[in-house]
């Protein structure tokens, strides 16, 4: 039986010829899964001076998230773990929550995606 | 009657797309916005020798800031280090690892441009190949 195939190609691409998924928005070769991400949502949240805010998402699994801090000039930093820059903010993930800590004298905007993949099983 | 909100999607292997509700298991759900990649791009950057907080800016072109990720990888090594991080040498279990002297500090967006920091304490110029990604505004 015939596999099943969905593609979306890019602009300029053959989607019947081409196997690079880097090239298509949607491949589906009914031979190995890629996932698309799926946002979960995306909010501006307000942490203030040395503060924690944990924010709740719900999933019970650990999912996939980014996070970003608002700095001068409207420039958005990324954020990771426990920073070597320095900056004094930092994430941390889990099964319910998203935590945000700012150990800066000043309160800070945070910007933060969820998505519905699960990143630990 | 009843009328249901139409939608596509398409399931994984071995998959019921009918049936399924868990999300994981859905390739694309029309429920769902799928994060976009609008700009992937590669640049190489030299950076000056024994100076730290070495800023790069790379137009992008959009009119907002986009959320923006990136990897990067000095010449002459094999591995890609992402930012928040240093690049290292491998020497082992048991010697473990140490700096090359290259880190990559941070990277930032504002509406008109990336920006990725590195330091290089390294007393000669270090080249390195940045691949950076700029996201959908949500």
């Amino acid at each position: 039986m015939a596999e099943i195939v969905l593609k979306v190609a890019k602009e300029k691409i053959n989607a019947v010829e081409n196997t690079e998924p880097d090239n298509f928005s949607l491949y589906v070769d009914g031979l190995e899964d890629l996932y698309l991400a799926k946002l979960k949502e995306a909010k501006i949240s307000d942490v203030g001076a040395s503060s924690v805010k944990t924010i709740n998402h719900g999933l019970g699994y650990i999912p996939l998230c980014m996070v970003y801090k608002l700095v001068t000039g409207g420039i958005w930093t990324k954020l990771f773990g426990m920073p070597i820059d320095s900056s004094g903010c930092y994430f941390s993930i889990n099964k319910q929550n998203i935590v945000i800590s700012n150990t800066t004298g000043s309160p800070i905007t945070f910007k933060y995606f969820i998505f519905y993949d699960n990143i630990h099983s | 009657m009843t009328t249901s909100t139409p939608k596509i999607a398409v399931a994984g292997l071995y998959r019921n797309v009918l049936t399924e509700t868990d999300k994981n298991n859905l390739i694309f759900d029309s429920e769902d916005n799928t994060f976009k990649i609008l700009i992937e791009r590669n640049v190489t950057v030299i950076l000056a020798a024994s100076t730290n907080n070495q800023d790069f800016y790379f137009p992008h072109g959009l009119q907002f800031a986009p959320q923006v990720t990136a990897f990067a990888k000095e010449t002459g090594k094999e591995q890609v280090f992402s930012p928040n991080s240093d690049d290292i040498n491998l020497w082992g279990a048991k010697l473990g690892w140490t700096s090359t002297g290259v880190r990559f500090n941070s990277i930032s967006s504002d509406s008109e441009r990336v920006i990725c920091n590195f330091n290089n304490t390294n007393g000669t110029t270090k080249t390195v190949d940045i691949k950076y990604y700029c996201f959908e505004a949500s």
